[in-house]
């Protein structure tokens, strides 16, 4: 094809379990106008070398698999072209501040565990029937907790996350945002369910509003907003007024 | 995971007071104080010493005083804690000691000066 060029791809390689240190390994990948980071990856698996390893799933900004630094910034590498980084060279490594299990695959237990800590579910106060049919919502209800239920779990945050950098027990700019989405949802209980993990040390307090978080996030969800709410919150909760003056 | 209630929101509310106070009275007092004095825009004994010391004196005076000063400060202390974490300069906790323990010295200080006043 007549457009088809050629660019470098430095991807870091690391397995943990036989390497003393990374290494960044060069490859020379062709490559169409139609194609991302992520092609470019999977180009070399099936051409060049097949051990390099990565996740991946949907493709299309949707999964959360393929979150990488891409020229040392956070990137889902389905939705960053290479066209848009020609004549490169483009370099891949995983995510920041995270484990790696093997080249550009971090190890997201940590994460998973401060997700199940803020309870990512709704808490109701009674159950209710199947027979009473779907819980209705307002637009307004909708509104309220719509763009942070559109986080997909791709660590793009945690990698730009300094705080979380320093410290890994930060439950972190995901899991905060998520925390005040189940909050803010009318048929949730709200703020008591997940007070703990708000008002803790290693909870919203842990964040000293850089921001870099709002400005990675590839769907719109802003933890940066969603943490300085809950210091509000957890401030009102500190003094006892909570109830009082900080609605749910 | 283990979850220690953090003892932040005091020194969040502080600052928090305190930055609110200065986007209210601090521009307000700059211009005052740096500006139109010094310009001769108001009358000549704004600030003088008779004028400052009265309403230093007085119970609204020493009140605003304490406030002003104090929460400022608060409020100073908690930027300049979180940038010399950023920056590397101290860790959160070194910074947050020594600065802190500045503030709580000032607001100290300043309150025995205004009620001896």
């Amino acid at each position: 094809m007549t457009d088809t060029r050629t660019i470098r791809i430095e991807a870091l390689r690391f397995n943990p379990e036989t390497d003393s240190e990374p290494r960044l390994q060069r490859y020379e990948v062709p490559f169409t106008p139609d194609m991302s980071v992520l092609q470019g990856l999977q180009y070399i698996k099936d051409h060049l070398d097949g051990s390099l390893t990565f996740r991946w799933s949907c493709r299309m900004a949707v999964c959360g698999s393929c979150g990488m630094m891409i020229n040392g910034r956070p990137h889902l590498s389905c939705e960053t072209f290479l066209r848009d980084l020609y004549p490169g060279p483009v370099r891949v490594e995983p995510l920041d501040h995270f484990p790696v299990q093997r080249d550009l695959a971090i190890d997201q237990a940590g994460f998973l565990d401060k997700l199940a800590a803020i309870k990512p579910y709704i808490v109701s106060a009674k159950e209710r029937p199947l027979s009473e049919g779907p819980s209705r919502q307002t637009p307004a209800q909708l509104d309220a907790y719509y763009q942070y239920s559109q986080c997909i779990n791709c660590l793009l945050c945690y990698a730009a996350c300094p705080q979380f950098g320093l410290n890994p027990d930060f439950i972190g700019p995901a899991a905060l945002s998520l925390l005040h989405r189940y909050n803010l949802d009318s048929r949730d209980i709200g703020w008591s369910v997940r007070a703990d993990a708000a008002n803790a040390d290693v909870g919203v307090w842990e964040c000293t509003v850089v921001g870099y978080c709002s400005e990675v996030c590839p769907k719109g969800v802003d933890p940066m907003h969603a943490v300085n709410e809950n210091k509000v919150n957890s401030a009102l909760d500190y003094l006892g007024v909570k109830r009082l003056l900080g609605g749910r | 995971m283990k979850l220690k209630r953090s003892q932040e929101p005091i020194f969040w509310l502080l600052f928090g007071g305190g930055g609110t106070l200065a986007a209210l009275v601090g521009v307000v007092l700059i211009v005052i104080t740096g500006i139109l004095v010094p310009a001769g825009s108001l009358p000549p004994d704004t600030m003088s010493f008779a004028a400052m010391h009265a309403f230093a004196a007085s119970l609204f005076g020493k009140a605003a005083i304490f406030l002003v000063i104090t929460l400022l400060l608060w409020h100073g202390v908690h930027r300049m804690a979180a940038t010399a974490h950023h920056i590397g300069l101290a860790s959160a906790h070194t910074a947050q000691i020594v600065l802190r323990g500045f503030a709580a010295l000032a607001t100290a200080a300043c309150a025995y000066l205004l009620v001896g006043l």
